[in-house]
């Protein structure tokens, strides 16, 4: 079963370097991780980091310029959830794997039409573990609310689910175990966690747009 | 009638931190109340039964470990200090717990190093991992490394893009 935190962030970014990673991601039950700001995907004591690349572009032109600056070196390009139109916009655009942030919009952002669209063009949906762990209070309370709409509206409709915790630190991460009790707080059961923590490989591992080879 | 009781160990990270069992078990309630009420919490009846650096015992009624375990993933400080708990495995009895889960190694040394310049003390090592430290006048600036990125920054003096 494979097992794949969708967001790191490693030193200079964060205070743990790559290899330490690698050593924290295999004791906690992990086999891949997507990082950012490595050169390219590499792997350490059979761990496999791919290189990701955040977005956070408010408006779809910057998406579409960030997406052709990166010139496909990046193994998975996650764009950070806005309001309903950008959304629906990013879901629909090629080159995006996963769709981020979604806690933090608004209920009605990522409505049953966006949920079609990441069905229907294989993009991920973002749950970030660190919005349950580190928030509190009302902003945990909403967070939560959103996330178990998101779980609700994947087993409706069928896209994929991704799990990050968007560690900057080996202290931010959680294990495969916790993670799945963290997952169930929001309606997901085993083989769903199990599917979520899996989820980057079915985006990466989707099949490409057909190319016109002329000859 | 007796309470069924069920023994969960954690690792706490980082390992060289010195947990006290108590500051863990305000933590852990206040991770527990913030996720599933005061009712809940207090049908969990949980109690820390040994605080280790590098692994904790909880106690809790049984029925009650998944809730128990998602409360410990929700820690993210023990007294002030960032630290995380991996919830690792549960069991009816203490001994089983104890034997199944020894407490990692951990060697203590007061080194200090010198990276891009400044200096840093080494305040863990387990295997591979390597904790440092560097005390600064406002606040402590930590680095998880391992003992190949060690070598490799003294070997070759690198930058920041060095590890």
């Amino acid at each position: 079963m494979f097992s794949t935190d969708a967001t790191i962030h490693p030193y200079p970014a964060g205070d743990t370097s790559l290899r330490r990673f690698a050593v924290e991601l295999k004791s906690l039950g992990y086999d891949s991780a997507v990082a950012t700001g490595i050169g390219e995907r590499c792997e350490y004591g059979g761990i496999v980091f791919l290189k990701g690349t955040i977005v956070a572009g408010g408006s779809m032109k910057e998406v579409i310029a960030a997406i052709r600056e990166d010139r496909g070196s990046s193994d998975v390009i996650m764009v950070c959830a806005g309001d309903a139109p950008f959304n629906r916009a990013v879901l629909t655009y090629p080159g995006v794997h996963i769709l981020k942030g979604v806690h933090a919009v608004h209920r009605n952002d990522f409505d049953p039409v966006a949920a079609r669209s990441a069905a229907d063009r294989g993009v991920a949906v973002d749950i970030d573990l660190s919005a349950m762990t580190s928030l509190r209070g009302v902003r945990r309370q909403r967070a939560m609310e959103r996330l178990t709409d998101v779980a609700r509206l994947s087993r409706k409709y069928g896209f994929a689910l991704t799990v990050s915790s968007g560690a900057h630190s080996l202290l931010g991460m959680r294990s495969t175990r916790a993670a799945s009790h963290l997952l169930a707080l929001i309606g997901l059961d085993a083989p769903g966690a199990a599917a979520a923590l899996g989820g980057v490989r079915s985006v990466v591992d989707r099949p490409g747009p057909v190319e016109v080879i002329e000859w | 009638m007796r309470t069924n009781w069920r023994y969960i160990a954690a690792r706490i990270v980082p390992s060289w931190y010195r947990p006290d069992a108590r500051e863990v078990y305000y933590a852990v309630i206040d991770a527990a109340t913030w996720l599933w009420g005061d009712a809940g919490t207090s049908a969990m009846q949980p109690a820390v039964i040994e605080a280790t650096p590098g692994r904790v015992i909880l106690r809790c009624a049984r029925g009650h470990e998944d809730a128990l375990e998602a409360a410990l993933a929700a820690v993210t400080t023990v007294n002030g200090c960032s630290v995380a708990l991996h919830p690792q495995r549960t069991s009816g009895t203490l001994k089983a717990l104890r034997r199944g889960v020894p407490v990692p190694p951990s060697e203590e040394e007061e080194t200090v190093v010198e990276l891009n310049g400044e200096s840093y003390r080494i305040l863990g090592k387990s295997g591979q991992k390597v904790d440092l430290v560097k005390d600064g006048i406002k606040k402590q600036v930590s680095l998880y490394v391992t003992q190949e990125d060690l070598e490799e920054l003294d070997a070759t003096n690198a930058g920041t893009d060095g590890i």
